[in-house]
Formats: structure tokens, sequence, C-alpha cells
């Protein structure tokens, strides 16, 4: 059987990645798929990364820029987190 | 739509096979992966809301619905897993325990689960990956140049603690070794490579074989953990498409196919002198699946790398290395169905 001919196009795509710079903490919390969404939508861009540990009930919430007092207020109120120093 | 999943135990000495823990699905399989293990235990079948996990002897130890539609999976030989949606990783215990969510704010293009790491590889340029220790979940982030987003995949040993990565940037293809949470080299292959497609490694993490391509050209890259890079075997083809590679746990007994292509080669590495060559290739009576880009058909080998299962697009076969005689036909009627095997000792 002879080569199939395939082609195969790579379209350059460029997506910054967001980088970890600023990290928030939440203890004894429960951060359900819906609660992720949430957090995401009030951080919008400067969203990085949320890392939650289920069986202790901490989030890290990690973001690329340093959160507003209105948006960690926000958190705060709603998640409990706090900023780490 | 609805169709069977079977497992099958084949027996090498007649080649004899017996199904398995038969049962039906409704819903596409997305994947199947085992832990790159010198001695595999798992295997972990997925679907966008079902995971299934069976032990080596096909039987079902665990079934779970996911309230996510997921995209990527990895197990470790400890029973771990972790399942990926577009942006989320969600690490279980080996008892489907969710353990931790975590959520990016870039798509997550690979993840991998070794028993000491797990690695989450996001779609961007410069291409991120994350590195986290399972003892503490702690982590490391390392950042990759690319040419594109998506032009660089990664692999990992049994624990974890070797990351391999192969990558298009500048236009050359490099590899890249992690150990440990600290970066061993990072080489320019001397190759021109226009998109990378597959890197796997040893169990132990020692060796590992990638493929790069470029205009009418792939390469086959394999290289040690000190750096040393092989002879690069370049094939020209009518069209660079992705190649699967599969070899035994030395990393001797190699096996490569490019997809949508007939022409299954054999190779050969002799670890100690990094030479890489190919002993000899055979036209298959059909193509290997051709698949989408990273998607599809996908080989696997026995331990010992006598056996290799070769995914065509009509059936299956298990062809002996030795030989290059084809010892088993498994007729399937699905394209682009993964598969993967495990071996299993019968006494």
């Amino acid at each position: 059987m002879s080569e199939e001919i395939i082609t195969e196009e790579h379209e350059k795509i460029i997506i910054p990645p967001k980088e970890p710079n600023y990290c928030y903490v939440a203890e004894e919390v429960t951060i359900a798929k819906e609660a992720v969404e949430d957090i995401k939508s009030i951080i919008a861009d400067k969203f990085a990364m949320l890392e939650y540990f289920h069986d202790i009930k901490v989030a890290f919430l990690w973001t690329t820029d340093k959160l507003t007092d209105e948006e960690l207020g926000k958190l705060n109120r709603l998640y409990g987190f706090y900023e780490v120093r | 739509m609805s169709y069977t999943i079977t497992a099958k135990m084949i027996n090498v000495e007649d080649f004899s096979e017996q199904d398995v823990n038969q049962w039906a699905q409704d819903v596409g399989l997305l994947k199947v992966v085992r832990p790159n293990a010198v001695n595999p235990q798992y295997l972990l079948l997925l679907k966008s809301n079902e995971v299934i996990i069976l032990d080596r002897y096909g039987n079902k130890r665990l079934e779970m619905t996911l309230d996510y539609t997921a995209i990527h999976c990895a197990i470790n030989n400890n029973g771990e897993f972790a399942i990926s949606s577009d942006y989320d990783v969600y690490l279980y215990n080996s008892d489907g325990s969710l353990r931790t969510i975590l959520s990016f704010g870039n798509k997550v293009q690979e993840i991998y689960l070794g028993t000491d790491y797990l690695t989450v590889l996001l779609q961007t340029s410069p291409a991120q990956l994350y590195i986290y220790k399972l003892s503490d979940l702690s982590y490391s982030n390392f950042s990759f140049s690319v040419n594109s987003a998506g032009a660089c995949h990664h692999t990992i040993d049994e624990d974890g603690d070797h990351v391999w990565i192969i990558r298009t940037s500048g236009g050359n293809c490099y590899i890249a070794l992690i150990k440990q949470l600290s970066q061993q080299f990072d080489k320019n292959t001397g190759k021109s490579s226009d998109w990378v497609d597959a890197i796997r490694c040893r169990p132990d993490g020692i060796i590992a074989v990638g493929e790069s391509h470029d205009s009418g050209r792939i390469d086959i890259i394999a290289v040690r953990n000190d750096g040393v890079l092989a002879n690069i075997l370049s094939y020209s083809v009518s069209s660079p498409y992705a190649t699967n590679i599969s070899f035994d746990i030395n990393a001797t007994k190699i096996m490569v196919i490019k997809k949508g292509s007939a022409t299954l080669r054999k190779l050969s590495l002799n670890v100690d002198i990094m030479s890489l060559s190919e002993v000899t290739n055979i036209t298959l009576t059909e193509n290997a699946e051709a698949g989408g880009l990273d998607v599809g058909g996908c080989n696997d080998a026995t331990p010992d790398g006598k056996y290799h299962l070769i995914q065509l697009q009509t059936k299956c076969v298990i062809v002996d290395y030795d030989d290059m005689s084809i010892k088993k036909e498994i007729t399937k009627s699905t394209v682009d169905v993964p598969l993967r095997m495990l071996a299993v000792e019968v006494t």
C-alpha cells in the first residue's frame, strides 16, 4: 500500500501564558465547580491558577496582577480569600 | 450510538484470545492510558463523562461518572489518576475520592501522573509546564519558547522525576530534560522542525525517543539522560505527519509508523553508544490510522519489546519484532479508537 497523501497545516498561534505572580489563600472553604467559574469571572484576565485541596478545604488563588481592593473584598466576602504576604 | 468495548486477553504462546469484561458504551471512548511503568498495573478508559479503571487482568476496579467534560487523563502505578477538562485538572486518590482541583487560566494540553509527580502542560506560547509534587502538591513551573502554542509535548517516567519535553522553536526541534525539578539540558537537535508530535521515554526515564517533522521529512530522535543524542533517523515522506512510536522498557527495540502510512519500520537503539538504526521495514496490508493531529491510533509494546501492537484503519495487528511477522489481527469497527496493552503473567 502506498503512502497516503495527507497535508497537515500548522497555523501559528500565540497564546501568552498567565503567570502566577500573586497568591491569595482561603481556609475552611468548599470550592465547587460553579465557585471556580465565579472566582474566574470576578478577577477576569488576572486569573492564573486556582489550587483547591479537597481534603483540607484550603484554596490557593494565583493571579497575574495584584487584585484591586474591590476584587479582593468580593473574594474575601464570598470565599474568605486573603493575601499571602 | 452504542458500541462495545472489549478488553482482550491474548495468549502469546498460541495467540488465542479471550474477551474479558465486555460492556457497552453509549458515548465514544476518548482515551485509554496506562502507567509508564516496568510492570504496569492499570488501564484507565476515559469517556467524556465517565472514567473506568481496569486492573491488569481486565477486572473493573472503579467506574465513576464525571460532572464535567473530560479531555485528558493519566494514571500512575499506584492507581491514583488525574482527569482534565479544558482548563481544570482533577486529581483523584486510587479509591476515586477527589484530592485536588487545579484550575488554570490557560488551556490544558497534556497531563501525566507518576507515582511522585503530576505534570501539566499548558497550551501557550511560550509553553508552560507545571510539575506538582504529589506529597505536598507544591509546584514548580517551567517555560519553553515555541513557534506556536501546541508545538510542544512532554512525557514522564514511572515516578515522574524525569520529565522530557520536545518542542519546535525557532524552526528547530529541541529536547529538554527536567530531573527532580532541575533542568538538566535543553538541546537543539539541529533538525529543522515545523511541528513535533510525540515523545516517549523508558519507565526509568533514562532514554527518550521523539518525533519531529518538517516539509517532506520525518525525524526520529533518541536522547539519553546525560544529553547524548543518537544519530537522527530522517525519512523523506510525501507529507510529514505524526508518527507513532513504541518500544520495550529498555528502548532498544523500537517500531515507528507514520499515521496514514503502511510502512512499519523496525529500529534498533544501542544505548551505550547511542546508535539508532533502521533494521528493516515492512509494508502492511493497510495504512495506520491517520487520526487527527494528536489523536487517534497509538501503538504499544510488551515490556520485552518482542510484540508491538500497531493500530491500522480497520484492525489492530500484533507484530513480532524479531521477524516482523504478523502474529495476530484483531478487527475493530470504529476508527481512531485508542488502545493499549498490558503484559500479564498467568501461572
